[in-house]
This record gives structure tokens, C-alpha cells and sequence, in this order.
């Protein structure tokens, strides 16, 4: 809690220094505050909190958890991506300390998001999360894509919501109380049809799950908004959008609808295989990075579903070890992406960087082999883990899920190869500190990631 | 440890060397590898097992990283460590290996394939198997022929999709017994019988796209053709050594079940293999796809050898794996020498070398020779006891492997003629260099040294072979 | 051996004109006697699985006894005719003799000794030492009886209008081998042994002779360019003759005694079979005497050049010509038969039936009587032919004709009963079409295509899926409406069908 204050706070400073002016001292400030706050999530059940926690609706516990990992993966990736996006021009410098805030502010919505414990919270971790991130989605400046693209992301965001709305109402109907953790054992109330309110109320709240993850019916705003968005925005959206609508799912899903399981079962299956195929059917024939950014996500967001499924012994560790390392090899990607600093977004602007620029391409390497799940990167032992539990209860999604890898690899390869071009001439690409500490950080996220599970 | 972490520290070094010594670091770097496989084969007591490294803690994904050797694995690393000098000392001539990413890319891939043969951890056979792949996809993607991207694509592919079979059958594996990936534990898992066939079938498929196996080897043909010589050596010598180690190790001890099922279609194919690689080769113009189906025939024997899984079929299995190997790097270097000096790969417009380049052709005439496994060699060792292991088996199997002696004749001396006889279509021929003379000779004095002398390679991979073969008859038994 | 071999017969690779066909025909020679290896490699496979040994001295002693050992006679029969199929190889029999004539693409030295005299034995001497085995398997040296007999008749035909020196005597082996292999046949191995110490002698002086005759004109191998040689030169002539005479069987010769017994034994055998040797006994000394008249009398034929070239070679190559010559003469003590010399005779059966088993199967002599008449009917063949040759050639002056104007059966001959073709139609290009069409159509319609065809429906998968990315807020609005509407419909339907 007091982490959301203190980032609460950073932002407004930010937003106050945005209208001074002064890039580099907001630049700081936010990184101090993120630092900062990243401290308190990490030692968070060591010390007595400033602030008892509005009356137990959010919890983070203790340290070696999902909620707190995931947090602190997210206050990390936030404060990368500022890092990484500051830029000397002129012309970004004026809007720089708003999108630095409004970033926190979203942020400080997915870490609610994270600590709901019941549905009020919930409710207001995804707007806050959201709102933010409409703006975001516009700020490009001097390009009426990004208004479109804003304005397509805010209706489709709103009817996203407003399902949600409806799903916990019939959730509430169905057991009478908000609280997250009791409701998988509904009390009868005085509705009609008890036994259907809550699992369609539950099947609405999935649905706007979804749209939020981008998954099967509800993933063709994905390319267009991401499109649109710059890359900053872009690499926002896909690590705290992404990280905390997940984790919350999965708590939802596997700790609260717990006995629930058949409810979503068949339709999840679905949708995770629709997901995967349109996202990589999709990818293969790209010519923007972007929008392939956007449906490789698409067909790893399909992946990770299959965390959701019912389980008995679900665990958390394949998603987390799936999910951040896929977040920081994105993230690379679209590092390098801004170091090449490509005016427009084609792939062909990444034709021969890799060959030409060793360290680049190190990096490049490292992103494409992770994403493809390359072992001993990351990115395996995350699918491994994910797969090794869906094994177990659902054969046939499990093996469609092995089979997906090489469809990604499809995809990837592609990217590898115009990446790794052998190409005569040697343009050097100047390389910004802030960019490189960036991706070196990821880089360890990736190589090194799973290490963490072992102990 | 030194096995595996040699040549991977070499192998980030070599990314920092300057061109200038790019070549001499490899072939040092190579060189000290081969000392220290070869200082551990030759301090080796038969019948032991050696633990170089384990992880005590479990953990969530059942990992244990634990790396060890017994004969035949030390055997293969011994052979993989050869291969790689050999392979860089025969490089030496050429362009790349110059280049410091080559070089880098090279150590790297024989970590990964050092660390693949010591694995003792099924997760980590995985890993190194994949891990193998890049480099060697890079190489032939960097340093090979231009405008062959489908093939690259292919190839990459195509042995992807087969790890993921064996990833299939991994997990699977964990799923019926211990969430373990150790292979102590991996062998203790009891699988349903209906399952078994499948399990089996993962791996298999990973094997059989990388070794090849008859219907899954077109990539082959392609991939060895536009590939940079050195990489045709890896591909052929040592990686596909990868896929039937792992056929020995992992595939069959591991549900000895499932060989009833399996034994038979795999032999079969095998067979199908040995024909099939042999009679294009004889139609084949270009040389190196002609050596490239060549292999594909001799391999379709290793593998039948090895699916019928006694103890002299196993052995004699491993010995020609052996042979194999020497005789891949020759070959291919031989074919780049006739690409080098008549700038083509084209048969038909080759004549005549012997008399312009004569160390030369009697060189590429004594590999010829041992490629035709004539006896002394030991090739002929290891094609006496498979044919007979097959024959053994089916008698009709076995009268069709035994063709492969007499088209094996066909399509090499067929080659060996139409380059190296008649009057020269060409009229200067640059005679072999001395690193290359060096590479021969070591292959044939290592040849003929198998062949008379083949006790002292029998009696170290001799237990690991029995226990692997015991453990499949009475999966109770633990074996090491 | 069949590496040297090989090697040795494609000596003369980087010839200009003919380097190829020298590789080629040292090809040959190795591809056939690998598929004979085959035969061998498989009688090993075989002895091993039912002997548990390869060692000669245990499988005679396995043999004989029973002792533990059972094998069917069927095995028995396998084993032998691998081993015979091997023997063929080397020792070039039907089916496998082919490669001898083109293994004359050599150099003369080499065709001597090895494809003469001791490489081409082999064969015979692998089944005298397995004489055990055979001995337990008569279907095996019936097999090897007719086939021997019909080598010999087919190399003979075939050599009676060969025009090359080197050739005829190429066909000449041929047809002794068969010789021998017939002594094989009918379990007579110490004759065998007999006629191949024989054979190699005269054999080798013919075909050292031969090369003195080539040498001496310039490297002209064809007998139609000769004639006369002998004032020019005399050594050469002389011991050539001796040579022809006694592989045409002259009495007292060599030759005589050993081709002798082998048809004293066959016409105990079969008297039918006899009337066939003896055709192509005949027919050897036909041919013999056609290639010694042709070259040695007559008037010469070839240029003038060549004439004034024409000497006798030097005392290298003349004297082992001589040395041979008097082994050819007198070779035959090694052997005597019984009505010459009661002592001292048979030396060499005697030998030779020290070695296990010979001595128990070879156990009779025919009788003195019936000896004597073969070896005068023998005798009256020869002498009869060799007064025909002379009036035809040396009287008569008649030369072998050109090409053209080959009559049908000569033709036949000369072309070798088209035997060479024969294999190039049933062997080498159903290969060579197997491999061609494998190569093409299979490797490279169905299985590159194939798995490039997978990259190409996905690539079409990849554009339907982008027709649905169309841009418009209102599609995409209706598509989330769908998919919750079915997310809650495939629940409501399976809660309430299926429970």
C-alpha cells in the first residue's frame, strides 16, 4: 500500500516537473520513486506499513509470492521503459512528464489490480490501469493514427468494462458479497437460477479479461492500437497491461473460482487455440514490427491461457517464468527498435542491424531465441512449465500448445533471418547508454530468469 | 568439468580474438579440448561412472543439472572432441576461419554437444540439444551459400519440430512418475503400455528428422549441399552422432516397451535408407550430394543396427559411428577441394586430377578406400557385425543391407573416377595443402587403427552397452 | 586383393583416349567381385551363427563329428553356394566373369600374374579348403559341375573370334577356370590344384608372351595387324608355342595330364557331360591354334612402320618366356597319372591329401585301361585340330576377317554372346533408372515439396487472417459481442444438455 502511495506521488511531482520542463530531473525523480516503491513491495512483510491496508481489500503478501514478484517486475519494466524512452529531441521533451506520469498512474492501478481482494478493487485497479493507458495510446504527436487509435482503444475498452460491470453484478447476486476469495462457495441467495448467475457472471468477467489480454474474439483492437501508439506506450502496454490483467486473472480463476473449473473449460479451450493460430497465421506475412509485436502477442497471450484452465495444482511459477521473460524479450526488441530509430516501423529497417552491430545483435539474438523458447533461455522453461502442468489434466491443449512453439518458431525465424542479414557495409548504429542499460537488464531477465525458480 | 567448460570459455574468447589469430586460437582451443577428452578416455577404468557436477536441491521443474560420464558417453565426447580439431584443422585453408564469429560459433556448438553426450538429466540433454542448434544454424546461415533461405528455413524448422517431440515425450515421461528429469529417475518410470509406443514415438521423431531416417531426410540433401564445408563437417561427423547416441541412451532405455513396437518399422526403414541413399547416389552429379546421400545409406545401417539392440549390434553400432565420422570430414573435404579448384560441384565437368594434383589423388583414393569399409578398417569391422546383426535378425532384411557394399562401390568409385581419372579438363590444380595432408592421414591411421587394433574402443563402451541392454530387458534394475 | 586389383587395372587412368574406360573397367572388377564378397560375407555370417567359429580346422572337425553342432542340410547347402557365389567372383564364373576380359585393359604384367595365375584361383582354392562342407552338400557341387561346364563352353565360343591377343587369352581363363571349377564339381579337388599349378604356368607364358609380342610391335594388340613374327621374333615364337601346346592339351605336356584327369573323372561321372567337355576342349584348341598361327605365320599384315619396328624383346622378358616354357613342358611330373610311372606318381594328390578330408573323398583312380583310351582320344583332339589349323591358316592363308564380314555365328562370338550387353540391360540400367527416377521424382516432388508445401498454406492461412483485420471498429465491436455471446451460450448449452 504504501508503495502505491509513493508512486501515487511521484506522479504528480512528475506531472508538476513535466510543466517545468526539466526532462532529465523528472527522469530521476520517477526512477527514485519507482526505485523506491520497488523496495517497499520487495520488503513488504518485513516492516510495519504506514498505512493499514484499506481495511484488508488489498493484500500483498508476504515476499516470495505471486503478487509481489509480479509487482515488482512491473515497477521494474515501468522504470526500464522510462529509461530507455528518454530521448534528447526537442520536440518529445514538452509531453515527457506527462507520459512519464500518466505511466505511474497506470501503474499504480495495476498494482491495485494485483492486491484486489475483492471486486471493488479489482474494478478499480483495471480503470485506473486503463484510463491512463487510452491517453497514452494517443500522445504520439502529429499523427491522426494515434487519435484513431486512442478513440478505437477507449470504446472498445468501455464496452470491455461495462461486461465487466454486469459479470460482477451477477456475481454478487449470485453469493451476495464482493469479497473475492469466498465466492466459490456461493450462498444461495434469493435470485433465480442461483446456479447460472454465477458462472455466466464469472464467463463476463473472463470475457473482459479478454479484450484486456487480447485474447481469441476479443484481440482485433491489438494491432491497430498498437500500431498506433509509440513505442514507449507500446512497450507499456504489453509488460504492465499484460503482467497485472494476468495475474489477477489466474488469482481469480484458479484461487477464487476454484471449484468452477468446467464452467470456462470448453470455451477457454477455444479460445486459446483461436488466439494461437490467428496470431501466428497472422504474424507470418508482416511487414511492420508492431503489428507483428502485436499478434505474436496475441498467440503468446493464447499460450499462457492455458494457465487458466482448470488444474488442481496450479502454480503460479509457469506463468510468472513465462510471462516476464516474454514482456523483458519484447521489451528488448522494441529497445532496438528505438535504437535503430527507423522513422517509420517496418521489419526492413532491422534488415542486417544484427550482423553489422555485434552487441545489437547480441542482444536481438538473445530476445528471438527466448521468444521462440529456445532453451536455455528463459522464455523454455517458462513454456515447460506451463506445458508440464497442462499435461497433466488436458492432453490434447497441452499438445497443441508444444505444436505452437513452432509456429512461433515460424514467426521468429523470419524475424531472425532479416535481423541477421549478411549484408556488405557496415552503418554502425550510435548506441545511448540509457537504451543499453535497458537491454542488458532484460537480457539477464531472460538468460538468467528461470535460475530463480531452481532455488 | 573441464569437458564442458573448455571449449564454452573458449568459445566467448574467440568472439574477442582479433582475425589476425582467429585461426591458430581455434585450432589451439581444439587441440587443448582433444588433450583433456582424450587425458580422461585414456585414465578411464571400464565399467565406472564419474559424476562431474550435480545440483543437490530439487526444484519446481524437477531440474538437476547433473553431468557425468560412463564409457560410451565418454566415447562420444572423446569422438566429438576429434571431430572438432580435425573439423578446424581442415579449416584452416579456408576464409572463415578467420572470422572471429565463426570461430566463437564454432566452440559454442561443441559445448553444447560435449555437455549434450555428459548429460545425465534428461531436461538438460533437451537443453544442450537445442542449444547445439544455433550455433551451427548460424554458421550455415553466415558463412554458407547466398540465396538459400528456404533451406536454412527448412532445416531450422524441420529439427525443431522433431525436439519438440522429444520435449513431448519428456514431459510426458515426468508425468507418470517422479517429477524428476534425472535420468536414474527417468529410468525407473513404469508407463502404461498404451502410452509406451507414443513416449517412444517423440523421441523417435526427434531422432529420426536429425540422423536422417529414410522419409524424414530431405533436408538433408540441400542443407549439406549450400552449407560452408566446415559446416557440413559438423553436421554430418558429430551432430547427427547427437541423434543415435540418443537413440542408445535416451530413446530405448528409457521404455524398453515401446522397442517391440518400434523395432521392426525403424529397422525397415533403415534399410529402406541404405538403398534408397545408395541408388540416388549413383545418379547424383553434384559431389557433395553425393556424399551427402551417402551418409544418409550408411546411416540407415548404424540405425538398424541399433534398433535390433544386443549387445554386438551396439557395438558394432557405435565403432561405425565412429568410422563414420573420419570418413564424413574426408569426404567432404576432398569434395571442397574438387569445389575449390574446378569451381563447381557439377561431376560431369570434373576429369583428370590425379595427374595434376597426385598427393592428392591418392589421398582422396584412401578415403575412398576406407569408405568402402575394406577390411583392415574399420569400417569393414563395424559393416561385418551390423550386416550380420541384421541378417541375424531378418534374413531378408539382411541381404538387402548387404547391397550397400556392392552399390557403396558403385557410386564411390564412381565419384572417385569421374573426378580424379580420365584426361583433366582443367589445366592447373592446386595439390592438397599441408593441413589437409595431416587430416587424412589422421583419419586413416585412426581407421586402420580401429580396425586392427579395435579392443581398446570395445572394452570401454563394452559395459555401458551390457548395463544399457540388461536395464531394457528387466527395467527394475537401476544401471549407471 | 581386389583393392590391387583394381588398382592395378586402372593403371593407365590419365590415358588421353582411354583413361576413362581403363577407370571403368577396374570398376568393374571391383563392383563384381564385391558382390561375390557379399557371398562370402554372408557363408561367414552363416558359419558363425551354426559354428560359432570361422577357423577351418573347427568346422572340419564339427563336421565330421556332429558334436553339438546341428545344422540342416539346408544351412549346408546356403553356406556352400555363398561360397560359391564368392568363387565366382574371383575365379569368373557364370555369372560373374565379365570383368576378366575387360580386365585386360591393364598392363600385361598384371593380367599375367594376377587374372592368369594367382589373383583368379583364389575362388578354386577357397572351396578346396571347404572341401568338408561341400562334400555334405552335393546339390552345391552339381550346381558348381554345370556351371563350370557352362563357363567353359561359353568363354570358349567367345574367344574363337576375339581379335584381340590379350581378349582370347582373357577368354581362354575364363574357360579353364571352368575347367577347374567342373573338377570342383565332381569332388575331384586335388586335380583342381593339379590344373591350376599347370594353368598358371602356360597361362603366364602366354599372356608374358603376348606382351613381348605387343611390345615388340609398338603397342598393336590386334592379331589382325600380325602375322609372320616368327623369323622376327624367334624366342618369343618358340615359347609361345609351347605355351599353345600345352593348353590345347599336346601330349606329355602339362597341360595334358592335368585337363586329362579332370576328364577321366567327368566321363566316370557322366558320359553326356563328357561329349560336352570335349567340345569345348575343341573349341580351346581351335582358338589356341587360330591365335598362333595368326600371329606367327602367315605374312604381315600390319604397316610398314611397324614392320621395321618389329624385334625381338629383351633378355628380361625373354627369360622368364623360357623359364616358364620348361615348367610348361615338364609341369606334368608334379601329378603323373598311375600307367606311366607306378613310382613317384600322383605326387601331388598325395600331397595335397594330407590336408583334412581330402583323403577320405579321394579314394579311387579310374582304371589303367580306360585311362589310356581318354588320353588318346584327348590326344587325336588335339593333334587333329592342330593339323586343321595349320592347313587353314598356314596353307591356306586364311585371316580373320573384318568386322563385316562376320558371318552370324561368328559374329556371336565376337561380340561375345552379347553378354556384356545383356548386363548392362538387366543390371546397370534398371539402376541407373531407379536411381534417376528416385532421385527425381520422389526426392524431389514429394519430399522437398511436401514440407516446403506446409510453409506455403500457412503463408495462405496468414493472408485469410489478415482480410479479417480490416480496421473497423464496428467489425471488431461485433466480434467481441459474438464471442461473449458464445462464451456464455456453450456454457448454458452444456450446463443444461449435459448434466
Amino acid at each position: 500500500m504504501d508503495a502505491i502511495l509513493l508512486l501515487f506521488l511521484t506522479g504528480i511531482l512528475s506531472l508538476f516537473l513535466g510543466m517545468k520542463n526539466k526532462p532529465v530531473l523528472n527522469l530521476c525523480l520517477n526512477l527514485v520513486g519507482l526505485l523506491s516503491a520497488g523496495l517497499l513491495m520487495g520488503f513488504h512483510g518485513t516492516y510495519e506499513p504506514l498505512l493499514k491496508s484499506f481495511s484488508e481489500t488489498l493484500v500483498f503478501e508476504g515476499e516470495k509470492t505471486l503478487v509481489s514478484h509480479s509487482a515488482i517486475a512491473l515497477i521494474l519494466f515501468t522504470a526500464l521503459i522510462q529509461l530507455a524512452s528518454f530521448s534528447k529531441e526537442k520536440n518529445d521533451q514538452s509531453t515527457y512528464g506527462d507520459l512519464n506520469a500518466l505511466m505511474i498512474f497506470a501503474l499504480c492501478g495495476g498494482l491495485i489490480l494485483l492486491g484486489a481482494t475483492d471486486y471493488f478493487m479489482f474494478f478499480l485497479g483495471v480503470e485506473i490501469l486503463s484510463i491512463p493507458v487510452y491517453v497514452l495510446v494517443g500522445s504520439k504527436k502529429n499523427t491522426t493514427f494515434a487519435a484513431e487509435g486512442a478513440l478505437k482503444y477507449f470504446f472498445m475498452g468501455s464496452l470491455a468494462t461495462a461486461i465487466m460491470l454486469m459479470g460482477i453484478a451477477l456475481t454478487y447476486g449470485a453469493v451476495g458479497h464482493f469479497n473475492l476469495d469466498l465466492t466459490s462457495s456461493p450462498k444461495p441467495a434469493n435470485a433465480f437460477y442461483p446456479e447460472i448467475l454465477l458462472p455466466v457472471g464469472s464467463l463476463l468477467i473472463l470475457g473482459s479479461v479478454l479484450f484486456k489480454l487480447g485474447g481469441f474474439p476479443f484481440h482485433f483492437w491489438n494491432p491497430d492500437i498498437y500500431q498506433a501508439s509509440s513505442k514507449n506506450v507500446l512497450g507499456f502496454m504489453v509488460s504492465i497491461v499484460k503482467i497485472s490483467v494476468f495475474v489477477a486473472a489466474f488469482k481469480l480463476f484458479n484461487t477464487a473460482f476454484k471449484n468452477m473449473g468446467d464452467t470456462w473449460n470448453l470455451a477457454l479451450s477455444f479460445v486459446i487455440i483461436g488466439s494461437v493460430l490467428v496470431g501466428y497465421l497472422s504474424a507470418l506475412n508482416q511487414t511492420s514490427l508492431k503489428r507483428m509485436v502485436s499478434f505474436t502477442g496475441i498467440s503468446s497471450t493464447g499460450f499462457a491461457l492455458l494457465t487458466l484452465l482448470p488444474n488442481e495444482n496450479a502454480s503460479y511459477n509457469g506463468l510468472l517464468i513465462y510471462l516476464i521473460p516474454y514482456v523483458a524479450a519484447t521489451l528488448m526488441l522494441l529497445f532496438i527498435s528505438m535504437s535503430i530509430d527507423a522513422k517509420d516501423d517496418l521489419l526492413q529497417s532491422f534488415e542486417g542491424v544484427g550482423y553489422q552491430n555485434p552487441i545489437l545483435g547480441f542482444f536481438g539474438l538473445v530476445a528471438i531465441l527466448s521468444l521462440m523458447g529456445i532453451p536455455p533461455l528463459s522464455g523454455f522453461f517458462g513454456k515447460l512449465l506451463i506445458l508440464q502442468d497442462t499435461f497433466k489434466a488436458h492432453h490434447w491443449l497441452g499438445l497443441f500448445g508444444l505444436l505452437s512453439s513452432i509456429f512461433g518458431a515460424f514467426v521468429y525465424l523470419r524475424l531472425l533471418l532479416i535481423f541477421f542479414k549478411k549484408s556488405e557495409g557496415s552503418s554502425s548504429i550510435p548506441l545511448q547508454s540509457n537504451i543499453v542499460f535497458s537491454l542488458i537488464v532484460c537480457t539477464l531477465i531472460a538468460m538468467g530468469g528461470w535460475i530463480w525458480v531452481l532455488f | 568439468m573441464e569437458l564442458v567448460l573448455l571449449p564454452l570459455y573458449f568459445g566467448l574468447v574467440a568472439f574477442i580474438v582479433s582475425p589476425k589469430f582467429g585461426r591458430y586460437f581455434i585450432l589451439t582451443a581444439s587441440l587443448t579440448s582433444l588433450g583433456a577428452g582424450l587425458a580422461r578416455l585414456f585414465s578411464y577404468q571400464p565399467d565406472t561412472y564419474q559424476t562431474l557436477f550435480s545440483l543437490s536441491k530439487t526444484n519446481a521443474l524437477g531440474f538437476s543439472m547433473e553431468i557425468g560420464y560412463d564409457g560410451l558417453s565418454l566415447v562420444m565426447v572423446g569422438l566429438s572432441n576429434l571431430v572438432f580439431f580435425l573439423v578446424a584443422l581442415a579449416n584452416l585453408s579456408k576464409e572463415e576461419s578467420r572470422s572471429s564469429l565463426f570461430n566463437g560459433l564454432f566452440l559454442l556448438m561443441q559445448f553444447g554437444l560435449n555437455g549434450l553426450f555428459l548429460a545425465q538429466d534428461g531436461l538438460l540433454f533437451y537443453v544442450f540439444w537445442e542449444l547445439a542448434l544455433i550455433p551451427i544454424f548460424l554458421i550455415l546461415y553466415w558463412f554458407g551459400a547466398n540465396d538459400t533461405q528456404k533451406t536454412w528455413f527448412k532445416f531450422f524448422l524441420y529439427t525443431l519440430f522433431g525436439s519438440l517431440g522429444m520435449l513431448f515425450s519428456l514431459i510426458a515421461l515426468t508425468q507418470f512418475g517422479f517429477k524428476s528429469f534425472a535420468y536414474e529417475h527417468l529410468l525407473k518410470v513404469v508407463i502404461p503400455t498404451q502410452y509406451a509406443c507414443w513416449i517412444m514415438s517423440g523421441f523417435l521423431l526427434a531422432f529420426a528428422i536429425k540422423i536422417p531416417i529414410f522419409p524424414f531426410h530431405s533436408w538433408q540433401a540441400n542443407t549439406y549441399d549450400a552449407a560452408p564445408m566446415a559446416g557440413t563437417m559438423l553436421l554430418s561427423a558429430i551432430m547427427l552422432k547427437m541423434a543415435l547416441f540418443g537413440l542408445i541412451k535416451w530413446m530405448i532405455p528409457l521404455n524398453p516397451v515401446g522397442l517391440s513396437f518400434w523395432q521392426l518399422p525403424v529397422i525397415i526403414l533403415g534399410v529402406v535408407g541404405i538403398l534408397y541413399g545408395a541408388l540416388i547416389a549413383t545418379r547424383e552429379n553434384n559431389i557433395k550430394k553425393v556424399f551427402a546421400f551417402a551418409s544418409l545409406s550408411h546411416l540407415g545401417l548404424i540405425v538398424a543396427g541399433i534398433m535390433i539392440f544386443t549387445q554386438e549390434s551396439l557395438t558394432a553400432s557405435v565403432v561405425q559411428m565412429v568410422n563414420h565420422s573420419l570418413i564424413a570430414i574426408g569426404l567432404f573435404l576432398a569434395a571442397n577441394r574438387l569445389e575449390v579448384g574446378f569451381g563447381s560441384k557439377e561431376l560431369s565437368t570434373m576429369g583428370g586430377i590425379a595427374k595434376l594434383a597426385p598427393t592428392f589423388g591418392v589421398w582422396f583414393g584412401i578415403i575412398t578406400l576406407i569408405a568402402l569399409s575394406v577390411p583392415l578398417t574399420a569400417g569393414f569391422l563395424g559393416e561385418f557385425l551390423l550386416i550380420k546383426s541384421v541378417f541375424q535378425f531378418n534374413l531378408w532384411l539382411g541381404v538387402l543391407s548387404s547391397l550397400t557394399l556392392v552399390l557403396g562401390a558403385v557410386y564411390m568409385l564412381r565419384s572417385y573416377q569421374m573426378s580424379m581419372m580420365g584426361a583433366p579438363a582443367i589445366a592447373t590444380f592446386e595439390d592438397l595443402p599441408v593441413n589437409e595432408i595431416l587430416v587424412y592421414f589422421i583419419i586413416t591411421a585412426l581407421t586402420l587403427f580401429i580396425g586392427l587394433f579395435p579392443e581398446f574402443l570395445i572394452q570401454i563402451i563394452k559395459p555401458s552397452i551390457e548395463q544399457i541392454i540388461l536395464h531394457t530387458q528387466n527395467p527394475a534394475l537401476t544401471i549407471r | 586383393m581386389g583393392i590391387c586389383s583394381f588398382l592395378l587395372i586402372g593403371f593407365h587412368y590419365s590415358d588421353a583416349v582411354k583413361g576413362i574406360a581403363n577407370s571403368l573397367a577396374a570398376r568393374k572388377a571391383f563392383v563384381m567381385n564385391r558382390i561375390g564378397d557379399v557371398g562370402l560375407l554372408f557363408a561367414c555370417f552363416m558359419l558363425l551363427t551354426t559354428f560359432h567359429s570361422l577357423e577351418f580346422d573347427q568346422i572340419a572337425t564339427a563336421v565330421d563329428s556332429h558334436s553339438g553342432f546341428t545344422f540342416s542340410n539346408l544351412t549346408l547347402l546356403g553356406i556352400t553356394l555363398c561360397l560359391f557365389l564368392a568363387a565366382t567372383g574371383k575365379s569368373a564364373q557364370i555369372p560373374l566373369f565379365t570383368w576378366l576380359p575387360d580386365a585386360m585393359a591393364g598392363p600385361t604384367p598384371v593380367s599375367a600374374l594376377i587374372h592368369a595365375a594367382t589373383m583368379v584361383t583364389a575362388g578354386i582354392y577357397m572351396v578346396t579348403r571347404s572341401n568338408f562342407l561341400f562334400e555334405l552338400a552335393p546339390i552345391a557341387k552339381d550346381v558348381m559341375l554345370y556351371i563350370g561346364i557352362a563357363t567353359s563352353l561359353a568363354a570358349a565360343f567367345m574367344a574363337l573370334r576375339q581379335n584381340d591377343i590379350k581378349k582370347v587369352l582373357a577368354y581362354s581363363t575364363v574357360s579353364q577356370l571352368g575347367l577347374m571349377v567342373v573338377a570342383l564339381g565332381l569332388g575331384a579337388y586335388t586335380v583342381a590344384i593339379f590344373h591350376v599349378t599347370t594353368h598358371a604356368f602356360f597361362k603366364a607364358l602366354l599372356f608374358l608372351g603376348s606382351g613381348s609380342v605387343i611390345h615388340g610391335m609398338h603397342h598393336e594388340q590386334d592379331i589382325r595387324k600380325m602375322g609372320g613374327l616368327r623369323k622376327a621374333m624367334p624366342i618369343t615364337h618358340a615359347t609361345f608355342l609351347m605355351g599353345t601346346l600345352a593348353i590345347t592339351g599336346f601330349p606329355l605336356l602339362s597341360g595334358f595330364y592335368s585337363k586329362d584327369e579332370i576328364i577321366g573323372h567327368l566321363f566316370e561321372a557322366n558320359i553326356g557331360l563328357y561329349g560336352v567337355i570335349m567340345f569345348s576342349v575343341l573349341m580351346t584348341a581351335v582358338y589356341m591354334f587360330r591365335l598362333y598361327f595368326l600371329t606367327f605365320h602367315g605374312r604381315f599384315r600390319g604397316t610398314e612402320a611397324q614392320w621395321s619396328h618389329v624385334h625381338e624383346s629383351p633378355l628380361n622378358m625373354t627369360i622368364p618366356l623360357v623359364i616358364l616354357s620348361v615348367l610348361s613342358l615338364v609341369g606334368g611330373i608334379l601329378n603323373l597319372p598311375g600307367i606311366f610311372f607306378h613310382k613317384g606318381s600322383h605326387w601331388l594328390s598325395t600331397y595335397l591329401n594330407k590336408s583334412y578330408g581330402l583323403h577320405k573323398i579321394h579314394g579311387h583312380e579310374a582304371s589303367p585301361n580306360l585311362t589310356l583310351v581318354l588320353m588318346i582320344v584327348a590326344s587325336l583332339v588335339c593333334l587333329g585340330t592342330l593339323g586343321w589349323a595349320y592347313q587353314q591358316y598356314v596353307k591356306k592363308g586364311s585371316v580373320a576377317k573384318d568386322d563385316q564380314d562376320l558371318s552370324g555365328w561368328e559374329r556371336l562370338s565376337a561380340r561375345k554372346l552379347f553378354w556384356d550387353e545383356f548386363y548392362h540391360r538387366i543390371w546397370v540400367l534398371p539402376t541407373q533408372c531407379v536411381g534417376t527416377f528416385l532421385n527425381q521424382k520422389l526426392e524431389k516432388r514429394v519430399f522437398l515439396a511436401g514440407v516446403f508445401g506446409v510453409a506455403q498454406w500457412s503463408k495462405k492461412g496468414g493472408e485469410i487472417m489478415g482480410r479479417l483485420q480490416n480496421g473497423k471498429l464496428s467489425s471488431y465491436l461485433m466480434w467481441m459481442v459474438f464471442g461473449l455471446t458464445m462464451l456464455v451460450l456453450v456454457f448454458i448449452i452444456k450446463a443444461t444438455f449435459w448434466n
